[in-house]
């Protein structure tokens, strides 16, 4: 699927190597280019990573996105580039976000919507992603609004993570995005089964001080009992992720598998559900460097995205009104005369 | 029957705070003034009981006279030319006070105004009553109206009973409607303006005056039975003295 509108990738002074490199595989993922402003100094860097001043930054773009998590800014979902612009979204440091010199050059500011209380941020490789996925391809819907969105969440099922740090941030992304609990098939042994380096360094990716998720493990022999199954991937199988129902409750089950180890085609899905469906996540590129932490925390966007939240306003109350007035029966065309008007004329 | 103390009737409550808008509920309770004669005869201070209530009776007369009761703010906007009010300010207050506090208990403002949404649509508004107690009284031309449609059989019948003759064209599509005298402007007052004043009586003490206490179809005939007997009851003063 071609893309819709041409966004850049900017990243303001990114400090983790990893997180360079796995930002610059999210904007290859959508055909885009990812530059880096205010590069650590001395560090390692990633190659082929370029450079951009917040000056450049100002006359190469418009709009240039600020993706923060500020108060009273624009949601992603449903946010709409105008035609022909040539687009940054810039995303800030890991810890401190956006600094002031590209604030202040950023013409707009868009947000995730969180929705847990504890975490109020993401990866923010998965956040770029995220955001490319959504200002790439255009108009996507708006978040939803419900009374009680809960009931609408479906089970997530993460299978063959590969990565710790992947995995951990998948989690980290679940949770803020409103999951109570996910479901881990860990057939790499990342997680559970791990030595306490990989342990440590998967909790640190995952936010575990304050991330209050439950995780399930599961193993590939279990069977479930959920009324159906979509099986999110990469290939052309099923419809567009955004045309799935992805908020049919907990009877539903969402399976992210990391394509990376698993052929998600040849997999026996019967185990999990009866009825079982794939949602395509449209990639414009063939071939591109694959990250858990991108696909899955795309599919839980769209997936909070369909099952929204609650109205964060109420609608004003109308008050009764009550009228003495003559109706009349049928109008005849023409217009209304007074006997003033008439005398006067 | 015995009646709990609480259970006030509206036209004793109404009056009573209009009278004391800021003060205790308790205010003017039989009950209060026993407590305190019997704490004074403990005492061995002697007050005559009916003294004592005259005197309460005698300032509450006075305040009425020296104006400290006050009538709801009504606010007049000149009317366009072609246009009139047929009550004027002078009317409303002279029907407020004869109807009692009950009457304007919770107006909060009722406002003699244009009447934008009259020209261009199949209906001739009259007056509304915006809950809580704001009351819009509408211009209107002078009489007599000629409608480019006709009349539902209840409203000419209203029309009607209020004092309206009700022509009709030869083709049918089209009627006239004159008021002769001073019909109009009783029909303003009392199945326009009192009309309103039952609705909102209906939403002042029902104790949800933000939400609609009854069923529309209920409320309308309420309100009708109310401004019919206000009708009667001022008319009849009015000739009788």
């Amino acid at each position: 699927m071609k893309v819709r509108h041409r966004v850049d990738l900017i990243g303001d002074g990114i400090e983790n190597p990893f997180n360079i490199e796995a930002m610059m595989h999210a904007a290859q993922m959508f055909d885009s280019r990812c530059l880096f402003n205010a590069l650590p100094v001395g560090g390692e860097i990633a190659d082929g990573a370029l450079a951009i001043t917040s000056a450049q930054i100002s006359q190469s773009y418009a709009p240039v996105l600020a993706l923060e998590n500020w108060k009273n800014v624009h949601v992603l979902y449903g946010y709409e580039l105008p035609q022909q612009a040539h687009a940054a979204v810039v995303a800030g440091n890991e810890r401190q976000g956006i600094s002031r010199q590209v604030a202040c050059v950023s013409t707009q500011a868009i947000c995730i919507p969180m929705i847990s209380k504890r975490l109020n941020c993401i990866n923010v490789a998965a956040a770029s992603a995220v955001a490319l996925y959504y200002l790439c391809y255009g108009l996507r819907g708006r978040m939803q609004i419900r009374s009680e969105p809960q009931k609408k969440r479906p089970e997530i099922i993460f299978v063959a993570g590969t990565e710790h740090a992947e995995l951990g941030s998948s989690i980290r992304s679940g949770a803020a995005l409103g999951w109570n609990r996910i479901f881990i098939e860990d057939r790499c042994q990342v997680w559970f089964g791990c030595d306490r380096v990989t342990k440590s360094e998967g909790r640190a990716a995952a936010r575990r001080g304050r991330n209050p998720i439950r995780l399930i493990p599961c193993d590939r022999d279990h069977r479930y009992l959920f009324g159906e199954a979509v099986v999110v991937t990469t290939k052309n199988l099923g419809n567009p992720l955004p045309k799935t129902d992805l908020c049919r409750g907990p009877q539903q089950a969402v399976i992210i598998a990391d394509e990376s180890q698993i052929d998600v085609e040849a997999e026996n899905w019967q185990r999990v559900a009866q009825r079982v469906s794939f949602a395509q996540i449209e990639v414009p590129v063939t071939s591109f460097s694959y990250h858990y932490r991108h696909l899955a925390s795309i599919a839980l966007a769209e997936i909070s995205r369909q099952v929204g939240q609650k109205a964060l306003w109420k609608p004003a109350k109308q008050e009764p009104l009550y009228e003495s007035s003559l109706i009349l029966l049928a109008q005849e065309l023409g217009e209304e005369v007074f006997l003033e008007d008439l005398e006067d004329y | 029957m015995s009646r709990s103390k609480h259970t006030r009737p509206p036209q004793i409550i109404a009056a009573e705070r209009i009278r004391h808008p800021s003060g205790k509920r308790g205010k003017g309770d039989p009950s209060g003034e026993q407590r305190m004669l019997s704490v004074l005869k403990e005492l061995g201070i002697e007050i005559s009981e009916y003294a004592e209530r005259e005197s309460i009776q005698q300032a509450t007369i006075s305040a009425t006279i020296a104006g400290a009761i006050s009538l709801p703010k009504i606010s007049v906007q000149r009317p366009r030319k072609g246009f009139s009010h047929p009550t004027g300010r002078a009317l409303l207050k002279r029907a407020l006070l004869h109807f009692g506090e009950l009457s304007w208990y919770g107006v909060r403002e009722i406002s003699l105004i244009h009447n934008p949404d009259s020209v261009g649509q199949n209906k001739l508004i009259f007056g509304r009553l915006s809950v809580p107690g704001k009351i819009l009284l509408y211009e209107q031309p002078h009489p007599p109206w000629l409608l480019g449609g006709l009349v539902r059989g209840d409203q000419r019948q209203l029309l009607e009973s209020a004092g309206a003759t009700v022509e009709i064209s030869s083709d049918g599509a089209r009627c006239k409607i004159d008021w002769p005298e001073d019909t109009l402007s009783n029909f303003m007052l009392f199945e326009v303006f009192m009309h309103e004043i039952g609705h909102h009586i209906i939403q002042q003490f029902k104790g949800k005056r933000q939400a609609q206490v009854l069923r529309r179809k209920d409320h309308e005939v309420l309100a009708l039975a109310f401004a019919r007997r206000c009708r009667q009851s001022f008319l009849y003063e009015d000739r009788h003295g």
